[in-house]
C-alpha cells in the first residue's frame, strides 16, 4: 500500500498535477487499496489538519508581509542599509543583503522578500553598472534570509507538523540567519571587487540619522513580534495578528502609503496566497495520517538505521536528499510532507528536533535558488529581464558558500541551539 | 479496521514492510483492533492498553491482533472519536471531553467539585446516568462504552498559594475551552484563559498565564510543575477514562471473542486503576523532590459551596438531561 | 467555443466577488485575534470563542481561496517537466492534469457532503456550533474548484483555437 501510494504521488506530481491534489489522489488510491478505510477519511483528515490555532500564523504573517511590501517600509529599509553601508566595497550588493536581513525580520516568506526589495534594488544595481546576472543573483540568494530569520512561514509549518515549539524555532533561526548574511556580505564584497563595481558615496551623519528615523517604526516590528512572544505577551499566532495591526497602523496613518481602498485587494490576495499554502498542509495531513496508520515512519527509521548507525553519515545523507528535493520542490510543501517522516528518524540518531528543523529549512531554502524550480530565481530573473540559465550562472559562486554554510550549521548544532537554550 | 472477511488483496506495499491492517501478524490473526488515544507512551492509559493487547492476543492465540497508536499519533480527542464512528480507528480511550462532544446532555459531569471521589463516580456511571450515556454514545458515535477506567483527579497549580476561592482573585488560569469549565472558574474568581495544551508549558514559563489545572500525572510528565511554585490538591474534577469501541467492529467478532474483549478490557482496567492509585503517590513524591510545594489544606468545601450557591447549574441545565445534577448528587 | 464565453466571464465575476469575500474573512480573523489579545491585557478578561471562530473562518477561507487560485492556475505544482516537453504535447498534458483535478474535486464534493451529514449532530467545543458548518467548507470549496477547473479547461482550448 505504501509503495503504491508513493508511486502515485510521484507520477501525479511529475505530471504537474497541483501538489495538494496529488497528495489527495494518492491518498484515495491508498484508501481504495486498503479496503477498510472509510471514504470520508479524506474529508475528515483534510479538515482536521488545518483545524489548528498555530497554523493561523501563516495567513497573518503573509498579510503582514504584504502590507509591509506596499506600505513604503521596504523602501525605507533599503535607504537605511544604503545610508550606513552603501559606501562599503560591493556597495549596493551589500545593501541588498543587509536590507534582506532587515526585511526578513518582518516578513515570513522569501518570495515576498525578493519581490519587495528586488523591485527597488535590482534596477538600482543595474543602473550602477552591475551585470544583470550578478544583480539578480545576489537578490535571489539573499531572499532566502526571509525564511531563516524569524518570523518564518516554513518554521511555523515545521512546528505544526512535528509538534516542535514554533517559538524555539524562531529563536534558533536568528544566529544562522546572521551568519549566512555575514558570509554573503563577504562573498559579494569579493565578487564586486573582482568585477570592479562601484561603491555608493559615503553619506553624512545627518543622512544616516534621517534614514534611521524614517525606518524606526519598521525596525520596531521584529521587536514587537519576538519581544511579544518571549515576553509572554502573546503566542506566535497572536504575534502574527498583532503585527498585521501594527503594519496597518504604520502604513495607513503614519507612512500614509496605503489607502483604505487598497486594503481589500491586499486582504484578498493574502487570503489566496495563504490558501495556496494551507491547502497543501491540509492534504499533506491526510497523506501523513495514512502513513502513520500504516506505520511507515517506523519502517523508514529502521530501514535507515539498518543502513547506517552513524549520525554523521545520516546527516550527510539527509542533506543530500533534501538538496535534491529542493531542486524540484517548493520549500513549504517539502517541509510539510517530509518533516513528519524524517524527524522520527532523526530522533533515533539523537538529533535535536529544533536543530533538525533548522537543517531542513536552511537546506530547502537553498532550493529556492537552485534550478529548475526556484521561486527566488523566477522572481529575480523576471525583474532583471534575464533568462533562468543566465541567473543560474550568477548563482553558482553563491551556492558554494551556501553549501559550506549548511555543513557548518549541520555539524555545529550549538549555532542553532544556543539562543533557544539560553532563554 | 477489524472486519473479519480479510480478503488479502494484492498488496505490493507488503515488501516495503507494510504492516497495515491487512497484513496478518505472525499468529495469522484475521481480526484486528486499532486503538488510539492522546496519552503519552508509558502513561497509565498506555500501559493499560498494552496490558489489553497482551491479554487478548494471548487468549485468542493471536487470532485478534491489537495495534496501538499512542500520543495523538492519529489525531486529537475529537478527531479520534469522529474517526471511530467512521471506522478510521476501532477503539478509543478518551477523557470526559467525550461527554461534551458526543453526549452533550451529560457534559454536566465535568462540573468542578460535583463528583466527590472515585466511588461516587463509579456509582454514577454504573447506574442510571451511565446507562443513559451509553445510549447517547451509541446513538451519536455508533459505538459502545466497554469500560470506564480511572485517571487521577485534576489539581490546581500556580505560583501563589491558593487555599480559598479568594486566593484565585483574577488569576489567569489556563483551562480547556469548554464553556462549563470556563464559567465555573470565572465564578470561583479566576480569569479563565482557554489555550491549547501544547502551548501551555511555554505560556506558564513566560507567564502568559499564571496557573493551570490537570491531574498529577499530566503535571509531572509534561513538567508543568517545573514552571509553577505550588500544586494544590483541590481534586476538583474526578473524571473517568472512557474506553469506547465501534459497534460494527465489535459485532464483526465472533461472540466468544466479544466476551474475551470485554473481559480483557476489564482486567486491563483493574490493572490501570491500580496503577493510577499507586502512581498518584509516586508522582506526588517526585513533584516534591523536584522542589515544588504541594498544598493539601485546601478549603475544598469553600470552593464547592461557592459553586453550589451560584447559578451555574441554572445556566446550563437547559442543555442537560433532566435532573442530571440532582441525580449525580444523590448517588454520593 | 463561443458557447462557453458567458461561462468563463461568469466565473471571472464570481471569482472577483469571492476574492472580496475571502479578503473580508481574513480581515475578520485579524480583528478576532487582536480583540482576544486586547481583552486579555487591557480588560484582564479572556475570550473563549475567538480561537475557535477564527480557526473555522480560516478553514472556509482556505477552500474558497484555493478555488480562486485554481482558476488562476496558481496552485503550487512541480512544473519541471512542463518546461522540458514540447509545446504540442503540453496541451495534452494540461488536459490530463485537469482530468485528475476534476476527479479529486468530485471526491471532495461527494464525500464532503456525506461527511457534512455525518457530523450534523456534533457541536463544537467553545461556540457549540453545529460541526457541519465548518465542514461544509470542503464540499462547497470542492464545487468552486471544479467550476474553476472547467473554466481553465475552456480557456486552454480557446487559446489553442486562437493560436492555430
Ligand atoms: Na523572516
Ligand atoms: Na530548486
Amino acid at each position: 500500500m505504501a509503495l503504491f501510494m508513493f508511486i502515485t504521488l510521484l507520477v501525479l506530481m511529475l505530471l504537474s498535477v497541483p501538489i495538494a491534489f496529488s497528495l489527495g489522489l494518492s491518498s484515495i488510491v491508498a484508501i481504495l487499496i486498503d479496503g477498510n478505510l472509510p471514504y470520508e477519511l479524506l474529508i475528515q483528515r483534510m479538515f482536521t489538519s488545518i483545524d489548528s490555532f498555530a497554523l493561523l500564523a501563516v495567513p497573518f504573517f503573509v498579510l503582514a508581509g504584504k502590507i509591509m511590501g506596499t506600505g513604503g517600509i521596504s523602501r525605507r529599509l533599503v535607504n537605511l542599509a544604503s545610508a550606513f553601508i552603501g559606501h562599503m566595497s560591493g556597495g549596493l550588493a551589500v545593501v541588498t543583503i543587509v536590507a534582506s536581513m532587515l526585511f526578513g525580520a518582518i516578513s515570513g516568506s522569501s518570495a515576498a522578500t525578493v519581490a519587495a526589495l528586488g523591485a527597488i534594488l535590482i534596477p538600482a544595481m543595474i543602473k550602477k553598472g552591475y551585470s544583470k546576472r550578478f544583480a539578480a543573483a545576489s537578490q535571489a540568494v539573499s531572499g532566502e534570509l526571509g525564511v531563516i530569520i524569524p518570523p518564518s512561514i516554513p518554521m511555523i509549518l515545521y512546528g505544526v507538523s512535528t509538534g516542535t515549539s514554533i517559538g524555539a524555532m524562531f529563536l534558533a533561526g536568528i544566529v544562522p540567519g546572521l551568519i549566512i548574511g555575514l558570509l554573503l556580505v563577504i562573498t559579494v564584497t569579493i565578487l564586486a571587487k573582482m568585477k570592479g563595481y562601484p561603491n555608493d558615496v559615503k553619506t553624512t551623519w545627518k543622512d544616516k540619522w534621517i534614514a534611521l528615523k524614517e525606518s524606526t517604526l519598521a525596525l520596531l516590528m521584529p521587536v514587537i513580534i519576538l519581544g511579544g512572544i518571549y515576553g509572554g505577551i502573546f503566542t506566535p499566532t497572536e504575534a502574527a495578528a498583532v503585527s498585521v495591526a501594527y503594519a496597518l497602523i504604520v502604513g495607513l496613518w503614519i507612512y500614509k502609503e496605503i489607502k483604505i481602498k487598497d486594503l481589500l485587494p491586499i486582504l484578498g490576495e493574502s487570503a489566496v496566497l495563504s490558501a495556496i499554502i494551507m491547502i497543501i498542509v491540509s492534504a499533506a495531513g491526510l497523506f501523513g495520517w495514512i502513513m502513520t496508520k500504516g506505520m511507515i515512519p517506523q519502517q523508514a527509521a529502521s530501514l535507515i538505521t539498518d543502513f547506517t548507525t552513524s549520525k554523521v553519515i545520516f546527516l550527510l545523507l539527509v542533506n543530500l536528499f533534501l538538496f535534491f528535493i529542493g531542486m524540484f520542490f517548493e520549500t513549504s510543501a517539502a517541509i510539510i510532507i517530509l518533516a513528519p517522516i524524517l524527524l522520527p528518524v532523526a530522533l533515533t540518531f539523537d538529533v535535536d528536533p529544533v536543530h533538525f528543523g533548522i537543517i531542513m529549512i536552511v537546506n530547502l531554502a537553498m532550493g529556492m535558488v537552485t534550478p529548475p524550480v526556484g521561486v527566488n530565481l523566477f522572481i529575480s530573473s523576471r525583474i532583471a529581464g534575464i533568462t533562468l540559465e543566465e541567473i543560474t550562472k550568477g548563482i553558482l559562486p553563491f551556492l558554494l558558500v551556501l553549501i559550506i554554510n549548511l555543513l557548518i550549521l549541520t555539524f555545529l548544532p550549538v549555532i542553532s541551539l544556543w539562543l533557544p537554550n539560553l532563554l | 479496521g477489524g472486519s473479519s472477511d480479510t480478503q488479502t488483496e494484492a498488496d505490493p506495499g507488503a515488501d516495503a514492510g507494510d504492516q497495515g491492517e491487512e497484513a496478518p501478524a505472525e499468529g495469522g490473526g484475521s481480526y484486528s483492533i486499532d486503538i488510539g488515544y492522546i496519552n503519552a507512551t508509558d502513561s497509565e492509559t498506555d500501559l493499560g492498553a498494552q496490558k489489553f493487547k497482551e491479554l487478548i492476543e494471548e487468549r485468542t492465540g493471536g487470532e485478534l491482533t491489537v495495534n496501538i497508536f499512542a500520543n495523538a499519533q492519529l489525531g486529537g480527542e475529537r478527531d479520534l472519536l469522529e474517526g471511530m464512528s467512521l471506522q478510521t480507528v476501532d477503539m478509543v480511550i478518551t477523557g470526559d471531553a467525550i461527554f461534551g462532544m458526543f453526549a452533550p446532555e451529560y457534559s454536566g459531569l465535568s462540573l468542578p467539585f460535583l463528583i466527590k471521589d472515585t466511588d461516587h463516580l463509579d456509582r454514577v456511571l454504573d447506574g442510571e446516568v451511565g446507562d443513559e450515556i451509553n445510549a447517547a454514545i451509541n446513538e451519536s458515535l455508533n459505538s459502545r462504552i466497554l469500560d470506564y477506567w480511572h485517571r487521577g483527579p485534576r489539581n490546581l497549580t500556580a505560583n501563589t498559594e491558593i487555599r480559598t476561592p479568594d486566593d484565585l482573585n483574577g488569576m489567569k488560569l489556563r483551562v480547556p475551552e469548554i464553556p462549563l469549565v470556563v464559567e465555573a472558574w470565572k465564578i470561583l474568581g479566576a480569569n479563565p484563559t482557554p489555550m491549547a495544551f501544547d502551548q501551555l508549558y511555554v505560556a506558564l514559563e513566560q507567564k502568559t498565564v499564571d496557573g493551570q489545572e490537570n491531574p498529577l500525572d499530566m503535571i509531572y510528565t509534561s513538567k508543568l510543575h517545573e514552571v509553577q511554585n505550588y500544586v494544590m490538591t483541590t481534586q476538583h474534577l474526578i473524571a473517568p477514562m472512557v474506553v469506547v469501541i465501534n459497534n460494527d467492529t465489535f459485532e464483526s467478532f465472533p461472540e466468544e471473542m466479544q466476551a474475551q474483549v470485554v473481559e480483557a478490557i476489564e482486567e486491563a482496567g483493574t490493572y490501570q486503576k491500580q496503577l493510577v492509585k499507586e502512581n498518584e503517590e509516586i508522582y506526588r513524591q517526585q513533584i516534591i523532590d523536584d522542589g515544588t510545594t504541594i498544598i493539601d489544606d485546601v478549603d475544598r468545601d469553600a470552593f464547592a459551596k461557592k459553586l453550589e450557591e451560584s447559578n451555574i447549574v441554572e445556566q446550563f441545565q437547559g442543555e442537560w438531561a433532566p435532573d442530571l445534577v440532582e441525580r449525580i448528587r444523590a448517588a454520593e | 467555443m463561443q458557447l462557453f464565453k458567458p461561462y468563463v466571464s461568469f466565473m471571472e465575476r464570481l471569482n472577483k466577488w469571492m476574492l472580496i469575500f475571502v479578503g473580508i474573512l481574513l480581515g475578520v480573523m485579524t480583528i478576532f485575534i487582536c480583540t482576544q489579545v486586547f481583552y486579555r491585557y487591557a480588560l484582564n478578561q479572556s475570550l473563549s470563542w475567538t480561537e475557535e471562530a477564527t480557526k473555522y473562518i480560516s478553514i472556509w477561507s482556505v477552500f474558497l481561496g484555493a478555488s480562486i487560485a485554481a482558476g488562476r492556475r496558481e496552485l503550487i505544482s512541480v512544473e519541471a517537466i512542463m518546461q522540458l516537453i514540447p509545446e504540442k504535447i503540453e496541451k495534452a498534458f494540461r488536459v490530463v492534469v485537469l482530468f485528475f483535478s476534476i476527479v479529486f474535486c468530485l471526491y471532495l464534493i461527494i464525500y464532503g457532503f456525506s461527511m457534512v451529514q455525518e457530523v450534523a449532530v456534533q457541536r463544537s467545543t467553545a461556540l457549540r456550533l453545529p460541526m457541519w458548518i465548518p465542514y461544509a467548507a470542503i464540499p462547497v470549496g470542492g464545487l468552486l474548484i471544479l467550476l474553476n477547473v472547467f473554466s481553465v479547461l475552456i480557456r486552454t482550448f480557446q487559446v489553442e483555437e486562437r493560436g492555430e
